[in-house]
Formats: structure tokens, C-alpha cells, sequence
């Protein structure tokens, strides 16, 4: 029964953490506050559902998940590509609302508010992955692998030139740099990589419906980001674990749901405030918050 | 190597820069005067395409750069300090520098593959920079922890190893030490006599008058007066803007 | 011909209802220069302060309306001294801001529905509220009021904006903060005061708002978005321009349900913002700036 329970919050906290660090690519890196980075989350989780359920392959679910965000992602960077600051994030804002829109309402594709069901678990080598053991595994290897890409994408060249955009774009601009190229590539990116954890997430809980997509579910995300500290990877690491295990005390008081999901949503808006006001650097970020 | 022809500029209803025209030599120190708001600024703007014109042409090295954006202007070798701090701050001083130097690193796979390395040949004019304005020991320092100077002299040397035939200088030395001071002056003479070419904003006259070749007195946007420092020295007319 | 006035005058409502809540979230926008998210927030509170003081005091309605927008207002004014004038006082970027002023929407949304539950709340102040025929298309007198209230009040917040000492000092602010503070203008007593009145405006749009449809806790957030958009439409920090995409967002939703399912509504929202979004991000009234 534990064990089930523990295995359980391990791969939220995989899939969590492969979402947080690819926000931590856009906004700990690039400097861009997307406030629609949890849609790449919805739409990778869509992409794959929609064809996991007809019976694809997973692997190919995964990449087409990844690439259908990436896609939506270069979409995104030409809207915020010209703008700046606040500017930028209320586009990314807007996209999030359109995305939710658009999944509550295109019914034809995606069920509309009734979501899709039956999602198969990946079954493939040989393993199936219906075991959440097995799953688990899968989840960590995949989180692995993102985790240092990543970091081999944060420790290159192309990282600090990203760096530089986030510290100063005229500044890298006139020293040469096609910061717009930087940006877009960098929010392709982190899409791609939002969309293969909402990938794996559709093929852990099964189900999915719009109502887990709403702009309101980046708060956790950014609390993680921000609580590790921008542009600390391992701090994000560490943030997810925190975050994804801190409500979870509140399930054995014996709350039922209906107040245990208004209390998860008040830690994580209080996390984030005291973040801001107490500790701009988070735990582990080598650059503030401003 | 720079000419500017009838430039102008607006901003809201006020000419910034109005019908400039003047053109700066290689090889020479070139310094921009005159009182504030003149437009002087605007024009270093201009010229770095951050402002487009109204009307008139920019023509670098025979090329007309008006309507290019600002990355082209500084790979076709314009190379720029402002006069507020603009450098990465979250960065060490090496890292800002080695932004100036890496010309390969907006290309992805090329970086992630490891296959974008820093020549030797790169490295050691790195660390002749460093030497010459004698902040190798402040290399691995974020430059948000630096002296108002120190910040100045790291400026100075990201925009030297920029590649560059000219070098736009916006009050490079308002507001530090007068050693520092010093040591600019020599520096910049040493550039020239290394065959760089600059342009220059500056308001400390006796500064201005000890390293440039040219003067260029800007008033109201427009240019009123052009010659060697003695020459404006004594000119009536821009001892009238300046009283 | 009566299809297409219906569909007018429905578009016209909802578009009074946006532009209550615009017109609040622009005002403030244009002095603070930063995305109050909060402000629908204020909303929300303020439906729900309104609707247990009238079902658990034995005030008159009147002077419960009162009570609700002094409410807001210093709801509003304590959001700002509390949360935004320390995160300001340490310079932090309208970015910083902005999340903060999610996070607190967040927080009273979770907050409201931890202390009444998730279901919907139906106030019943106004008994006979049954639809006139105006020329084959129905409108009802609360409706009517909403829409009549809201003239009245942009034409009391222009008044206010033109004439007095205030109004002038916050346009002051907004056009240019440092030109406003060297002649004397103190920056952080404007702010204070619009948000005062920004919430004092989200007060009457809860009120109203709360007597025309039932009140929930997400309805701030729902509002907010709408709202927002507006904003967008019409060029962010123009009070005017808010007004104005209100309207045309109202307008466009409603004749949309006649090509489309109403189901649509939203869609037709977000698909207008992404055109503006994409093709003209400074909105309607708004002046083109490199800088955005």
C-alpha cells in the first residue's frame, strides 16, 4: 500500500520535473515568464493521447507529443518574439486561454469537457509498463535524459549567448547576436520537452480533460522554478521534490478532496509570495528575481 | 569610412537629429561635442540601427547601413560602449567577454555538439585585452559586483574584442576616477596608433582636446562646426552654443 | 431583424459587464504600469462580501451597495500597500509584480471557495425582473440598469479624470511618472488612490455583475480574463481603449453565435485576442512602442 503511494508521488515528481526544468530553459535562461508553458504540457498530453488511442506505438506518442509543443512553441515565439517584459508574458497568457479554448470546445478532436479515456499504458520491449513500478522506471530514464540535455544545452556556448539575450538584448544584439533565432529556439525547446512530460502524464493518470490545462496549474511549476532559484538546475531537482511532497501531509489529517485541493493551491500561492519577498535568489539560483 | 548625409530624425514633434552631415576618417579619433540634447546620442543610435532615420543615408565603409537592423550593423564591424552600463550582469567578466569573441554561438548543434570551440588564437587576444586594461584579475568576477570603473574598463574591452573597424565610445570616461582617466587616454592613443578608428562622445573638453584629431560640434541636431580641436577652440559660433 | 437586435442588445450587455471590469483594471494599469491580475480578485471578494451581508445582516440593500464598494476600495488599497509598495520599494520589475498579483488571485480564489464551497451562490435582491419586448428582442430592467449604470459612471470617471486635482495628478503619473514627481506629485500617494478607485469600480461591477448572473469562486478569474482581454483590444492602460475593446468584445462574441454554436463564445474571445496579440499588440487605442 505504501509502496504504491511512494511509487505514485516518484513519478509525479519525474514528470514534474522534466516540466519545471524545461520552464527553467525559458525562464531561468531565455528570461521570457511564460505564463502559457503549462499548454505545452496540455498539448503534448493531447497529441499523444489522441494517437495512443489508436493503438501508436508509444514512443512514437512521445516524439509526436514533443514535436506537436514544439510546433505550438515556434508558433508562440513569433508572437512574443517582437515584445517585451510584461508584454511578452500577457501574450504567453493569452495563449494559454486560447489553448484551453480551444481543447474545451473542438469537440470533433478532443472530446470536448468530457476528456479522453482509456489511454493505454506503453507496452513495448517487451515490458509492460501498466506496473508502476516499470512506469516509474520509464518516467526516470526519460527524465534523465532531459535533465542532461539541458544542462548540456545551459553549459554550451549557445547557453551563455541565451544568458546574455535574458541579461540584455540590445547589449547582445549589437554585439552580434540574432537574439530572435536564440529566443525561438530556446522556447521550441522547453515546449518540446513540456510536451513529452504531458506525454508521459497521459499515459500514467489515462485520463485526461481540459480542466487539467487551466493557466491556474502553472502556479505549482513556477513555484518550483522559482523556489529553486533561476537558472539552477539541480535547485529545480531538489524544488520539485519539496513542492510535489509538501501538500501531501494534509491527505492523512483526512481532508476530504474538496478542501485538500483549495489548501494545495493556498500553500502554492504562499510559497510563491514568500519566495518573492524573502528569498528573490530561491535555494539554489545564481541570478535574482526582478 | 563613415559618412553621414543629411540625417534626420524626429521624435513626437522635436527634430533630435536635423540634417547631420559629416563624415569621420580611418585611422583618426574623432570626438562629438555639444550641449545636452543635441542629439548626439541619437545619432550614435542611429548609426547602430537601434533609431531608424527619416531621411539621409549612413554609408560605413561604402555600404549604405541605414535600414540595416542592429545585429548587422555590428557584423559589419561597428562596435559600441554606452554610456549606462549594458553589460550581462549576471555573467563573470569573461563570460561577457567571450560573448564578444564567439561569433558561432547562436548556432545550436554546433555549440551542443562541442564542435564551437575558442581558438588559441581567440584566447590570446582575450587575454592581451585583459592585460592592456589591466582587469585579468577581475576575470572571474560577475560584473555586477564591480567598481563603477571597473564596469567601464570590461565595457571597453568587450567592445575591443568585438570585431570591428570602428569604435563607437559614448562618454566612455563620465564618472570615473581621474587615473582611470588617464589610462583611457593612453589607450585610446595606442588604439589609434594601432590603426583603430573612433568616434567618440565626450563633455570633458580638456579630455577631448588631448586625443582627438577631429572635432564634430553638434547643436539643436544639426552639425555647426567641424574641424581640428584648435580650429573649434576659436570658433564664435560654438562658443555661442556653449554660453 | 429581430435575431440581429437581440444579438445587439446581448452583445451590448456583455460588453457593459467587461468594461466594468476593464475599465477598473485599466485605470489602475495606467498609473502602476503592471498587470494587477489581482484585481478580478477584488471582484470575486466583493460578490462574496455582498452577498453574505445581504443574506446575514438586516441592512437595507442600499446601504449594503455602499458597504460592498468602501469594501473594495480598501480590499483594493491594502492589496497595494501590503503586497506591491515593498515589492516597488526594492525595485522589482513589473514581471515580479505581475506574478505577485497572480499568486493573490490564486490565493482569495482558494480562499473563497474553502469558506462557501464550490456552488454556485444566487442572490435575489431584484423580484420582478422580467424581460421587456423592445421591438422583438427582450431585455430585462436589471439589465437595462447595468447597462445605464455603466454610462453613468465612465461618464462620472471621465468627469473625474478631467476635472479634479486627483483625476489630473493620475493622469499625470500615467503619461510620465518622473516628469509628474519633479513638479510635486507624490507617485505613491496616485498609486494609492488609483487603487482605490480602480476598486471601488470592481465593486460596482461585482454588485451588478452578482445580481445579473449567480456568483462563484472561480468567477473572478473567468471575469478577469475577459476583462483583460478587453484590455488588450483596446490598448493596455487606456481607460477609454478599455471601454472600447469591451464593447467590441461583447459585440463580436455575440454576433459570432450566429455563425457558430454558443459554445464558441469563448473561442471567439481568445481567437480575437490572438489576432490583435499578433497583429496589432498595442490594441486599438494604444501607440505603437518598440519598447513593448
Amino acid at each position: 500500500m505504501i509502496d504504491a503511494y511512494l511509487t505514485h508521488l516518484a513519478i509525479l515528481i519525474g514528470i514534474y520535473s522534466i516540466l519545471a526544468i524545461s520552464l527553467q530553459l525559458s525562464l531561468g535562461y531565455g528570461g521570457l515568464l511564460n505564463l502559457g508553458h503549462f499548454s505545452f504540457f496540455g498539448i503534448g498530453a493531447y497529441a499523444s493521447a489522441l494517437l495512443s488511442v489508436e493503438g501508436v506505438p508509444f514512443v512514437i506518442c512521445l516524439l509526436f507529443a514533443g514535436m506537436v509543443a514544439a510546433f505550438f512553441g515556434w508558433l508562440l515565439s513569433i508572437a512574443t518574439n517582437k515584445l517585451k517584459g510584461d508584454y511578452s508574458a500577457l501574450v504567453t497568457l493569452g495563449f494559454s486561454f486560447v489553448v484551453y479554448a480551444v481543447l474545451l470546445n473542438w469537440v470533433a478532436l478532443t472530446n470536448g469537457s468530457l476528456g479522453i479515456a482509456g489511454i493505454p499504458r506503453p507496452n513495448f520491449l517487451g515490458i509492460d509498463f501498466s506496473n508502476n513500478l516499470y512506469f516509474l522506471l520509464l518516467v526516470v530514464f526519460i527524465a534523465l535524459l532531459s535533465y542532461l540535455f539541458i544542462r548540456k544545452i545551459c553549459s554550451s556556448s549557445f547557453g551563455r549567448a541565451l544568458e546574455s539575450t535574458r541579461d540584455d538584448e540590445l547589449a547582445a544584439k549589437l554585439l552580434g547576436k540574432n537574439t530572435t533565432k536564440l529566443k525561438r529556439a530556446s522556447l521550441l525547446i522547453a515546449a518540446f520537452f513540456a510536451g513529452i512530460s504531458g506525454s508521459l502524464f497521459a499515459a500514467y493518470i489515462t485520463f485526461i480533460d481540459p480542466s487539467s490545462f487551466t493557466f491556474t496549474n502553472l502556479i505549482p511549476i513556477l513555484s518550483i522554478v522559482i523556489v529553486g532559484g533561476l537558472a539552477s538546475l539541480p535547485g529545480t531537482i531538489v524544488a520539485t521534490v519539496v513542492v510535489v511532497l509538501l501538500p501531501e501531509p494534509f491527505r492523512f489529517i483526512g481532508f476530504p478532496t474538496s478542501i485538500l485541493g483549495p489548501i494545495r493551491q493556498i500553500m502554492y500561492a504562499t510559497i510563491l509570495l514568500l519566495i518573492i519577498y524573502l528569498k528573490p535568489r530561491g535555494f539554489y539560483g545564481k541570478i535574482d528575481l526582478e | 569610412m563613415l559618412k553621414i548625409q543629411n540625417l534626420s530624425k524626429k521624435f513626437g514633434g522635436v527634430m533630435a537629429v536635423d540634417n547631420c552631415s559629416f563624415e569621420i576618417e580611418t585611422g583618426k579619433i574623432t570626438a562629438l561635442i555639444g550641449p545636452n540634447g543635441s542629439g548626439k546620442t541619437t545619432l550614435f543610435n542611429l548609426i547602430s540601427g537601434i533609431e531608424k532615420p527619416e531621411k539621409g543615408t549612413i554609408f560605413f565603409n561604402g555600404g549604405d547601413i541605414t535600414r540595416c537592423s542592429i545585429e548587422q550593423v555590428s557584423n559589419f564591424g561597428i562596435s559600441r560602449v554606452f554610456q549606462q552600463s549594458k553589460l550581462f550582469k549576471n555573467l563573470t567578466v569573461r563570460e561577457n567577454l567571450l560573448l564578444a569573441i564567439d561569433n558561432e554561438d547562436t548556432k545550436f548543434w554546433k555549440s551542443l555538439l562541442g564542435s564551437n570551440k575558442i581558438t588559441e588564437g581567440k584566447e590570446t587576444k582575450l587575454k592581451e585585452v585583459l592585460n592592456e586594461l589591466g582587469i585579468s584579475k577581475i576575470k572571474d568576477k560577475l560584473t555586477s559586483d564591480l567598481s563603477f570603473g571597473q564596469k567601464r574598463l570590461v565595457e571597453l574591452a568587450r567592445a575591443l574584442l568585438n570585431s570591428h573597424h570602428l569604435l563607437l565610445l559614448d562618454e566612455p570616461v563620465a564618472g570615473v576616477n581621474p587615473k582611470i582617466k588617464k589610462d583611457v587616454a593612453k589607450l585610446l592613443l595606442d588604439l589609434k596608433k594601432g590603426g583603430q578608428t573612433i568616434l567618440l562622445i565626450e563633455h570633458d573638453m580638456s579630455f577631448t582636446a588631448s586625443i582627438a584629431d577631429r572635432i564634430v560640434v553638434m547643436d539643436s541636431g544639426g552639425v555647426i562646426a567641424h574641424g581640428s580641436p584648435s580650429e573649434i577652440k576659436n570658433n564664435k559660433q560654438v562658443l555661442a552654443a556653449y554660453l | 431583424m429581430s435575431i440581429f437586435l437581440q444579438l445587439l442588445i446581448n452583445g451590448v450587455i456583455a460588453g457593459a459587464i467587461y468594461a466594468l471590469v476593464s475599465s477598473g483594471f485599466s485605470l489602475i494599469y495606467s498609473t502602476n504600469k503592471f498587470v494587477h491580475f489581482a484585481h478580478g480578485g477584488v471582484i470575486a471578494l466583493s460578490a462574496y462580501f455582498f452577498f453574505w451581508t445581504l443574506s446575514n445582516s438586516s441592512l437595507t440593500p442600499v446601504v449594503v451597495i455602499a458597504l460592498t464598494m468602501l469594501f473594495s476600495a480598501l480590499l483594493g488599497y491594502l492589496l497595494n500597500k501590503v503586497f506591491y509598495k515593498p515589492l516597488r520599494a526594492k525595485k522589482s520589475s513589473s514581471l515580479i509584480l505581475f506574478v505577485t498579483s497572480m499568486a493573490i488571485l490564486i490565493l482569495s480564489e482558494a480562499l473563497v471557495l474553502l469558506i462557501f464551497g464550490a456552488n454556485a451562490k444566487t442572490i435575489n435582491l431584484i423580484k420582478n425582473n422580467h424581460g421587456m419586448e423592445i421591438a422583438g428582442a427582450i431585455i430585462t430592467p436589471l439589465q437595462l440598469a447595468i447597462i445605464g449604470t455603466a454610462v453613468l459612471l465612465f461618464l462620472g470617471l471621465y468627469l473625474f479624470m478631467k476635472k479634479t486635482k486627483i483625476g489630473k495628478a493620475m493622469r499625470a503619473v500615467a503619461d510620465n511618472k518622473e516628469v509628474a514627481e519633479i513638479v510635486g506629485i507624490s507617485s505613491e500617494k496616485i498609486y494609492s488612490w488609483s487603487f482605490a478607485i480602480g476598486s471601488a469600480i470592481a465593486g460596482i461591477a461585482a454588485i451588478l455583475i452578482s445580481l445579473e448572473q449567480n456568483i462563484e469562486p472561480t468567477m473572478g478569474t473567468s471575469l478577469m480574463v475577459k476583462g483583460f482581454i478587453s484590455a488588450i483590444i483596446g490598448g493596455v492602460g487606456s481607460v477609454p481603449g478599455a471601454i472600447l475593446g469591451s464593447f467590441s468584445l461583447g459585440l463580436t462574441e455575440n454576433f459570432g453565435t450566429w455563425f457558430l454554436p454558443s459554445g464558441y463564445k469563448d473561442a471567439i474571445a481568445f481567437l480575437l485576442l490572438f489576432v490583435f496579440l499578433l497583429f496589432r499588440p498595442q490594441g486599438i487605442l494604444g501607440i505603437k512602442n518598440k519598447q513593448r
